[in-house]
């Protein structure tokens, strides 16, 4: 494209193929959308896995949603909505060209999309913590704190839950359901496909808010041209929307 | 023979050595060259598909299993299934006609993102690779279908690098999706109003909804399946709490849709061709634009229907059906206005309006035999037979290969700035026509007779059917390899075609042949609807007609 | 079949009427796919470029004509919607008498069993004239039960209960095909469905037979007598003379269900009586029809819908119970409603006077009250007590023996007067038997034993094979107790 010039090479980040720097704007911002469309669509397959098995085992969709950690998801919640304001800020700021502002922000989003997932990962830690026997992810690494009462709540042969394990000390002497026979497990199983996928998208988002940062910094951002911030914040809010709906769906049935 | 060079074009040459040649090539952003790009890598994967489509037809001429052994046989139709659909018929008419023209026919430079289309086509290359290893090493037996648990957990082939090639391949098809969308809305020239557009970018249009709403579907799909195979989570087997009917909706969802995905820019392509072949501008402009979405909004609706005996309810099969049938009426539109279009024309036999015809012809049985298909009752009977099998033969080769066969030779002159041999055309379009009825036609008695399909031992009252549909492939082969040499010979021996060989309205004509890489010395203006015939133009052409003129 | 067939034979009652809608949607077909063509080929003739003829005030569009080929064709789909969706849910709703047939699909195979225990596979004898509805599933993947000349085909999924009925209307052996790819040998899944008449039907269904079962052991058929005669009155629900439902009970007991299912209330969990066919609260409130599938999933994973009232402590059964168990215990489980289908008692009568073998089963033949249906090859062979000479019996076990003579209808057939169906037993035991092939043998304990759990291996002169294979339907003690009668018998005559 460099090669080319079609006699509007003054306008920064214009290409070759567009008329004005509206009409590429308009472009990536249409075309973002419709990214964002797909990505709804993908996240609503599962979505319509879980309304399924919800629909046929809504009792064990109770009880297995009591096994996930509700304060952290919740403190989560609360990250990552402040990030979303920050984005939307940092938007506004690169309309105004305020360039230490627009870096400011971002990289102020890009601290609160981290913690998220670190979170995150301190909540998937506490459940293969579990299932090799310690109460926590630092005892599994010091080789601390023993769990009191077996749970592995990872999908796979080790899978047990809790909740029929005690049953099986009463009366009718029930059998756990150790591994894959336990439709709890399918709970579990959403739950890591959709927060787990949550998390991929997460991670290609601080890229994305980085890679904006960075080129802020560079002032390649002026008023008439911010569209990567723009579309960047975009995606960065889709994500959290997604969020918003995971976080009722798994913690809160 | 012409001794006028062709001009100065996208497809000219700057580079001085090979390996620049070839980067020039691998690297380039300009669609046409993506375009033909995919036209190369398209046609390799079809010759595949139709290599082991013979091999599991000659497998059938008898009604022992005398050739390939069950493994051998179920791993041919897989192939020839996963090739076809969704290597050939989903991207054929949308990344190759579609990527060359719908800039050019709206008057714009490029797509909308030149570096995610070059990306489309890396991913539709890296998808067909992942494919062809698993083919390679192995294959895999499950049906392009992957129905599970027989796919997640029982079958002992190459599910998982099959599956693999198939998501990859489902972002190169959004991407492209995404890219029309985009370009469609906001790169079309001055003056062109949407009303103004011709029907193949509306029908491309309502495709590319399709492409970005159900394919993330199939991917969520695909990759449930993957996560089942590797770490047996029960998600689909019902041995491990899962649910194998959620395979199943998940799967059509995307691929009832994706079958239109295959046949709206066929039917596209068809508006074009009848038009300009008729010197008229297409009947019921509106009714055969809005019919393209209508199909796109309601093919979303009636993926029940191909799980009426899959143990859904009553209720959910009478509306699936009940949707089926409304789907039917658009295309019916398509079908009369087309018809009717040709009254008070001026027609001309060419190659590209006999595979117009052809097209029509096959689509109508297509067509009717899908409101078979959609009558529960009925279907229970069918479903899974080779009914099934003759009638989407019928709309997805009859229809989506003639159109993308009818739509490669209407716009060869202007992709190569070449005509090719006239004769050996009008030969291959009776062909594959004659060809194609042979093969498909006794395969819907076959198929009320009761003969399931993937079978590749069957009773033997079936067999004299089977012989006839062998019988007719062998044609059909020989219509699809007359028009690859004759095309090819083209290249280097075709006449020089000039801008507007077909004397034909529209954007894409008014540039040189084949277009500079710009598409357009200037950005056109549009004051005109699409068709902008000349409500004498068919009167003065039958005028004009001299015998020795062509047909 | 030679030659050029074009439609299927018609042997259901849905075979006639779906072959009418198809021939209607034929000639619907035919007038647009035979007209339209016709039309464009007038057309492109017409108006070839080479041809001089009117075309002026060409139209390019007009609504009266848009909205009459839209409305037409939306009409006739109407038509065919309607016709369609009448004939289906016909075809979804099977009557009240229905003869249940239990299948279960497998790579490569179908294995079904009828409600008097008899099992076949790749094999279904149906019938004339009686409707029949499959209660099918699948021990693997997802296969589909398709009959062409019935026209009915139904998907047969794992982990649940697919149902499809027909009424046959033709005799005759028909295809069976897997209609759902299914692996390797989909091509070779199936086999044939015979369709009998009333007496065939009836004689065929109490011939014993030799079974592979879904697991692949050996099984006798299970034969038992005409089980028609027992009701004089209307019978509602399986009768536990219905074997299924037998050794669904047996497995209830055995596997412990019935110390918490108490029948008369007050288990830890629900009684059964009237569950099936009845609506059911759960905790949550909702409610749901008790049918086949939720008998299914209430034995198999208990806790996904666990009744009002009750706490969910039901061990899940998933990956401990095969298939074939789980029919036996949802056979028992209807059994106990009243709701839960008719009995096998629609097993046809046949007239009396009636040459067939299992025709002349003697009216007032109880059904068996044989207390265990081990599912193995009987392999004990009794301990022979040293007898000889017409030898000394144990009177204790011949007493009972008596009694089981009674209940299991023996005598029936086995009259001391030797006009019975079978040869009379007094005086047999150590004498010398002719039998059918013409050889001589003594009939010993170890004669007696097998006559008893085996007893077409050796017939005697002059008598049918009719009789029923009771090896897998009584426990050794009591075939020992039925020695001992029948040696009591020849002993105390002579």
């Amino acid at each position: 494209m460099a090669t080319t010039s079609h006699g509007h090479g003054q306008t920064p980040g214009l290409q070759h193929h567009f008329d004005t720097p509206g009409q590429q704007r308009e472009a990536a911002t249409l075309g973002m959308w419709a990214f964002l469309t797909t990505e709804i669509m993908l996240f609503g397959g599962i979505f319509m896995a879980y309304t399924v098995f919800r629909w046929a085992y809504p009792e064990i969709w109770a009880t297995a949603a009591t096994h996930l950690n509700t304060p952290l998801a919740a403190i989560n919640t609360v990250v990552l909505l402040v990030s979303s304001l920050t984005v939307a800020l940092a938007v506004h700021a690169a309309q105004e060209g305020n360039r230490r502002q627009v870096v400011t922000l971002l990289l102020v989003t890009m601290v609160l999309g981290a913690s998220f997932l670190g979170i995150k990962f301190t909540e998937y830690g506490e459940k293969f913590a579990h299932c090799a026997g310690y109460a926590n992810p630092v005892a599994w690494m010091t080789g601390g704190e023993r769990l009191a009462e077996p749970e592995c709540l990872v999908p796979g042969t080790g899978f047990l839950f809790p909740a029929e394990a005690s049953a099986s000390s009463g009366e009718a002497a029930v059998a756990a359901q150790p591994g894959m026979k336990s439709p709890h497990q399918l709970f579990f199983f959403l739950y890591f496909c959709a927060t787990g996928l949550h998390a991929i998208h997460m991670v290609i988002g601080l890229a994305v808010v980085g890679t904006i940062a960075w080129m802020a910094s560079r002032g390649r951002f002026s008023p008439e041209y911010y569209t990567p911030v723009e579309i960047g914040g975009l995606y960065w809010h889709l994500i959290d929307i997604i969020w918003v709906f995971l976080f009722p769906l798994f913690y809160l049935v | 023979m012409s001794t006028t060079a062709l001009p100065q074009s996208y497809m000219t040459n700057r580079a001085t050595t090979t390996i620049e040649w070839i980067k020039s090539w691998l690297f380039t952003v300009d669609h046409k060259r993506i375009a033909i790009l995919y036209l190369l890598s398209i046609n390799f994967y079809f010759l595949l598909g139709g290599m082991a489509a013979s091999m599991v037809r000659i497998e059938l001429v008898t009604p022992q299993g005398d050739l390939m052994s069950a493994d051998m046989y179920n791993r041919m139709f897989t192939l020839h299934g996963v090739i076809m659909v969704f290597f050939f018929l989903i991207p054929a008419v949308p990344a190759v006609l579609g990527n060359f023209l719908v800039p050019l026919m709206i008057g714009a430079r490029d797509l909308a993102f030149p570096r995610i289309n070059l990306l489309s086509w890396y991913l539709y290359m890296g998808g067909g690779l992942f494919a062809l290893t698993a083919a390679v090493f192995g294959g895999v037996d499950t049906g392009w279908t992957f129905y599970t648990p027989f796919s997640s957990t029982y079958s002992n082939s190459n599910v998982i690098l099959t599956i693999t090639g198939a998501f990859i391949m489902g972002f190169s098809s959004i991407l492209t999706g995404l890219n029309f969308i985009v370009t469609i809305h906001k790169m079309r020239a001055p003056g062109l109003t949407w009303f103004r557009l011709p029907l193949f970018i509306w029908a491309n249009y309502a495709t590319s909804l399709i492409q970005i709403l159900a394919t993330p579907v199939l991917g969520i799909a695909l990759l449930l399946v993957m996560v089942e195979r590797l770490w047996h989570v029960g998600i689909f087997d019902p041995a491990l709490g899962g649910d194998p009917l959620l395979f199943q909706h998940l799967f059509w969802f995307y691929s009832h849709p994706a079958v239109y995905i295959m046949i709206l820019p066929a039917m596209g392509v068809i508006s074009e061709l009848i038009s300009t072949f008729s010197r008229k501008r297409v009947f019921g402009y509106e009714f055969i634009a809005f019919s393209s979405i209508a199909i796109a909004i309601l093919g979303f609706l009636v993926w029940g229907h191909h799980m009426f005996v899959s143990s859904q309810s009553v209720y959910s099969g009478l509306v699936f059906s009940f949707i089926t049938m409304l789907v039917a009426i658009p295309s019916a539109i398509k079908v009369f206005n087309w018809t009717a279009t040709l009254y008070k024309g001026s027609i001309s036999y060419r190659t590209p309006m006999l595979y117009a015809l052809g097209f029509i012809g096959l689509f109508i049985i297509g067509g009717l035999t899908g409101i078979f298909l959609g009558v529960v009752a009925v279907d229970i009977h069918v479903t899974d037979t080779y009914f099934v099998v003759a009638h989407f033969h019928y709309v997805m080769v009859g229809g989506t290969i003639m159109a993308y066969l009818g739509g490669i030779h209407y716009w060869w002159p202007k992709m190569t700035g070449r005509m090719y041999n006239e004769v050996w055309g009008t030969i291959s379009a009776l062909v594959v026509f004659i060809g194609f009825n042979m093969t498909f036609f006794p395969q819907f008695v076959m198929g009320y007779l009761g003969m399931p399909r993937r079978y590749h031992v069957y009773p033997e009252e079936f067999q004299i059917y089977h012989v006839m549909s062998t019988a007719g492939a062998s044609i059909l082969a020989i219509g699809f390899i007359i028009p690859i040499i004759y095309l090819t010979l083209s290249l280097r021996y075709g006449k020089i075609a000039g801008d507007n060989p077909w004397d034909a309205p529209g954007l894409e004509w008014t540039t040189t042949s084949p277009p500079p890489t710009y598409n357009f010395e200037q950005t056109p203006i549009v004051t005109e609807e699409a068709y902008a015939f000349h409500p004498e133009a068919a009167h003065e052409d039958a005028e004009n007609w001299r015998p020795g003129s062509p047909l | 079949m030679q030659g050029f067939p074009f439609f299927p034979e018609q042997a259901s009652t849905f075979a006639g009427q779906i072959d009418l809608l198809y021939f209607f949607l034929l000639a619907v077909s035919l007038l647009f796919a035979g007209v339209l063509p016709f039309v464009i080929l007038y057309l492109i003739v017409r108006y070839h470029r080479s041809q001089k003829v009117d075309r002026s005030n060409p139209m390019s569009s007009d609504l009266r004509l848009e909205l009459t080929w839209t409305i037409i064709p939306l009409l006739l789909t109407m038509v065919v919607f309607f016709w369609g969706a009448f004939l289906y849910i016909q075809m979804r709703t099977p009557p009240k008498d229905v003869i249940d047939v239990y299948v279960i699909g497998k790579q490569w195979m179908w294995h079904t069993q009828h409600a008097n225990g008899k099992r076949e596979n790749n094999e279904l004898h149906v019938p004339i004239g009686q409707s029949v509805r499959l209660i099918m599933t699948s021990q693997d993947v997802i296969h589909s039960f398709y009959i062409p000349a019935f026209r009915v085909k139904q998907d047969v999924l794992p982990g649940r209960y697919t149902t499809l009925w027909f009424e046959a209307t033709k005799v005759g052996d028909y295809h069976l095909f897997c209609a759902e790819y299914c692996g390797t040998d989909h091509a070779v899944m199936g086999g044939t469905v015979t369709v009998m008449s009333l007496k065939d039907y009836q004689a065929w269904l109490t011939t014993p037979g030799q079974v592979i079962m879904p697991d692949g052991s050996v099984q006798a058929g299970q034969v038992l007598v005409n089980t028609n005669s027992v009701s004089s009155e209307p019978q509602v629900g399986s009768s536990l003379g219905d074997p299924m439902a037998l050794a669904g009970e047996q497995l209830f007991t055995s596997l412990g269900c019935s110390g918490c299912h108490i029948m008369a209330g007050g288990g830890l969990g629900p009684s059964l009586k009237n569950v099936f066919g009845y609506d059911q609260q759960f905790t949550d409130g909702s409610t749901m029809l008790a049918d086949e599938n939720y008998v299914r999933e209430s034995i198999l994973n208990s806790a996904a819908k666990v009744v009002q009232g009750y706490q969910p402590v039901m061990p899940a059964y998933q990956g401990q119970l095969s298939d074939d168990q789980v029919n036996q215990l949802l056979a028992y489980v209807k059994s106990l409603s009243n709701r839960g289908g008719t009995a096998p008692a629609t097993v046809p009568t046949v007239g009396a006077g009636a040459t067939s073998a299992a025709a002349t089963a003697p009216a007032g033949t109880s059904a068996p009250v044989a207390t265990s249906a081990p599912l193995a090859l009987p392999t004990a062979t009794p301990a022979s007590g040293g007898a000889s000479g017409g030898g000394p019996f144990n009177a204790d076990l011949a007493a009972k023996g008596s009694q089981l003579f009674t209940n299991l209808g023996c005598i029936g057939c086995h009259q001391d007067t030797g006009v019975g169906l079978g040869p009379s037993l007094k005086g047999v035991y150590n004498s010398t038997v002719t039998l059918s092939d013409g050889s001589t043998i003594t009939a010993d304990e170890a004669y007696i034993h097998e006559s008893i759990v085996n007893s077409t291996a050796k017939v005697v002169k002059d008598y049918n094979p009719i009789m029923p294979v009771y090896g897998s339907q009584l426990k050794d003690a009591e075939v020992q107790q039925l020695v001992e009668y029948v040696k009591s018998l020849g002993s105390a005559g002579n």
